[in-house]
């Protein structure tokens, strides 16, 4: 597809912020930089931001994780110079209106991070699985229905309402009381 | 034939709490049918079946096909409004970057199953398809909020997709298992309990469990459901 301006923008925009916050090692603010792509995400559903914010989130869940550093300090080197390659790369690509290489940089990302992940922890693709859920369920906060955004981020409907029902996304002011509601449904079945 | 219109968000819910039989009881008791289309029998039953996390629950909403609770309808016709539905939602809202895509093929699929056949209910879990229909303004409101920037709305798209969705009443699995505990579905349960606790227990953890499993219902509205069915308030 081809990528409109403002995403490309956007996502050129985020990823120098990540670089520099990641120097500060500052998983906060990767995470609060994921949000900010997760707004192009609904709106656009395309590929791009939705690696992208499912990639920096889990980025901000890796570096967050203490244990990670200490008890692997040569891979965690490693890990986090590979990651700026990819970073520049994908700033470059990004500052290119024709976006040549940005999918493959995306892809390169998305997979060292969750190699990463492997090699550091138990879990086998947690983070990234967890990354995806959550961005699921910001998209349907976002007013996009949850069988659409469980599609655009590829996952099931299962994981995504059995997050949903943890958060406090459903707690917004109704117009339709319980009362009525269940007169409805009495109605209804007779 | 009074049927109502079932999408996967409801069957997850009652399925994750093993309440998938209240369908069945209340069939037998009011004789209303519950159908499912083809998207809803692939998301709920094949894709659960598929991950050995939700395998067991793929498998009770395979039950409740199998003995027809659930009555699977797909029909080529259906496939077509659908698509016409689909495309026609997903230009109802739209912000200066381009028109919002609200709504998945399969909430189509459901909308178009109700309009083929003349049912007067949709049964659905999920927020946004409920507020879409009930009350678009207040959705536009809060996709205006969370996008950080103005929705507005497609008067004209909006009144051809009404013109082309016959008026519904929207329930929630939390409705279906209020109205199966009025009806008496969960004497057998209580029967054998002797404590005054009970009843109040019973509904609070229906309620909450299916909150909790992803169903649309706010605390509040928990709590005067509680008080409603406890009391008759």
């Amino acid at each position: 597809m081809k990528l409109p301006d403002i995403v490309r923008e956007d996502i050129h925009s985020v990823i120098v912020q990540v670089k520099k916050a990641l120097l500060e090692m500052d998983a906060k603010k990767i995470k609060d930089l994921s949000n900010h792509t997760i707004h192009n995400a609904s709106i656009f559903q395309d590929s791009f931001s939705i690696s992208v914010a499912t990639a920096v989130y889990s980025l901000a869940k890796v570096i967050e994780n203490e244990r990670v550093r200490r008890h692997h300090p040569d891979e965690w080197k490693k890990f986090r110079e590979e990651v700026g390659r990819i970073l520049d790369d994908i700033e470059t690509c990004a500052a290119d209106k024709r976006c040549m290489g940005l999918d493959e940089e995306i892809k390169k990302l998305v997979k060292l991070i969750a190699s990463a992940d492997e090699k550091f922890t138990e879990y086998m693709g947690f983070v990234m699985q967890k990354a995806k859920i959550k961005k699921g369920a910001e998209i349907y906060r976002h007013g996009i229905s949850l069988s659409k955004a469980a599609d655009v981020l590829d996952i099931s409907l299962w994981e995504l309402m059995e997050y949903v029902g943890k958060t406090k996304i459903h707690e917004e002011p109704v117009k339709t009381s319980v009362q009525e509601r269940f007169k409805k449904a009495e109605g209804f079945f007779g | 034939m009074k049927s109502i219109i079932v999408d996967s968000s409801s069957i997850i819910s009652l399925s994750e709490n093993c309440m998938l039989w209240l369908l069945h009881k209340l069939k037998e008791i009011t004789g209303v049918h519950f159908i499912i289309p083809e998207k809803v029998k692939v998301e709920t039953m094949d894709r659960a079946l598929g991950i050995r996390r939700f395998q067991l629950e793929g498998t009770r909403v395979m039950r409740n096909i199998a003995n027809n609770t659930l009555e699977v309808v797909n029909k080529p016709e259906v496939k077509d409004m659908a698509n016409e539905i689909y495309d026609i939602a997903n230009k109802c809202f739209y912000t200066k970057r381009g028109p919002l895509k609200l709504i998945h093929e399969g909430d189509a699929e459901v909308l178009a199953l109700a309009k083929h056949l003349g049912a007067s209910g949709i049964l659905t879990d999920e927020r946004i398809m409920r507020s879409f229909i009930e009350d678009p303004k207040s959705l536009m409101e809060v996709q205006s909020r969370r996008l950080h920037t103005g929705v507005k709305m497609n008067e004209e798209m909006y009144k051809e997709f009404k013109e082309l969705v016959p008026p519904l009443v929207i329930l929630r699995s939390t409705e279906i298992a209020a109205v199966a505990y009025k009806k008496g579905a969960f004497e057998e349960y209580i029967e054998p309990i002797d404590d005054h606790r009970i009843k109040n227990l019973l509904v609070e953890g229906i309620m909450w469990s299916l909150k909790y499993s992803g169903c649309a219902i706010s605390e509040e509205e928990v709590k005067e459901y509680v008080t409603i069915l406890n009391t008759g308030e």
